[in-house]
């Protein structure tokens, strides 16, 4: 049933998957460098483990959650700093987004900042790698409408906190994100 | 479709005719926002297109982060894990 990962295709694959390991590690650590620590990490556990990975199967998920676990073991060990969500942000934000209607891309991210963790964990796996909530659900150990939930509270809050539910347009640069965008994925 | 059925109902009492239309026009409105409550998740009272606005930045803050140019170091440690491979 499994096959021995192949080194060097693993090697490539994992080559490959570096950008999204690294963005989902940032996601969970602010920290760039502590983010880089648990790539690195994650990478030799990957490695190490590479036969129980079933072939065939999404390798980023099995990266991702591998990533995540590492996290969580080191946080507990409080080798990484819990991420700063600091109520005073949110406050700047949202009376900035209440005054002008608009926001960029930097009130995005600091938006973002603020959620719990595991919101930005939920959304960024569902709205930005494109998981389906099935799969979200399996690399967080948890229900379906648990991921689901947090998808929804984090967008609402992004959205009162940037003031996008009142319908006014936002200062974004639509054109180029949707080239951005195409060629993330 | 509820416009055109309160229009055609409207018909011989044109007293009443706009007014009758408005309170449909009111009843559609109220539909609309019952499809923006189903579209969204679980719950949610976040309106598709809002959802869509979020989405979209977030994909765009997120292609920034995928596109930042990677350190040496990790096809180092790769390639130090393959070729310890090779030996073991």
């Amino acid at each position: 049933m499994k096959a021995p990962a192949d080194p060097v295709s693993m090697q490539e694959e994992l080559t490959a998957l570096l950008p999204n390991l690294r963005a989902f590690a940032r996601t969970l650590c602010g920290n760039a460098d502590q983010a880089d620590d648990l790539v690195q990490e994650t990478l030799v556990k990957a490695w190490r483990s590479r036969d129980s990975y079933v072939q065939g199967t999404n390798l980023k998920a099995w990266l991702f959650t591998i990533l995540r676990n590492t996290f969580l073991s080191e946080r507990r060990k409080r080798k990484y700093e819990v991420h700063d969500t600091d109520g005073k942000l949110a406050q700047q934000l949202s009376v900035k987004g209440a005054q002008s209607g608009h926001m960029d891309l930097v009130d995005f991210s600091k938006a973002f900042d603020t959620l719990p963790e595991e919101q930005r964990e939920a959304l960024v796996l569902v709205g930005a790698e494109g998981f389906a909530y099935e799969e979200a659900a399996a690399m967080c150990n948890c229900a379906v409408g648990t991921i689901k939930s947090r998808v929804n509270r984090a967008r609402c809050k992004l959205a009162e906190l940037l003031g996008v539910e009142s319908g006014e347009d936002f200062v974004g640069d639509a054109g180029p994100t949707v080239g951005v965008r195409t060629s993330a994925r | 479709m509820i416009k055109l059925v309160a229009q055609g109902r409207g018909r011989g009492h044109s007293g009443s005719n706009s007014r009758s239309g408005t309170v449909d026009e009111m009843a559609q409105d109220s539909d609309k926002n019952e499809d923006a409550r189903k579209g969204a998740d679980e719950g949610a009272l976040l309106p598709r297109e809002a959802q869509g606005r979020i989405g979209h930045h977030l994909r765009h803050v997120y292609s920034k982060l995928l596109a930042e140019p990677l350190p040496d170091k990790f096809s180092r440690l790769l390639e130090e894990l393959a070729k310890s491979e090779k030996k073991g």
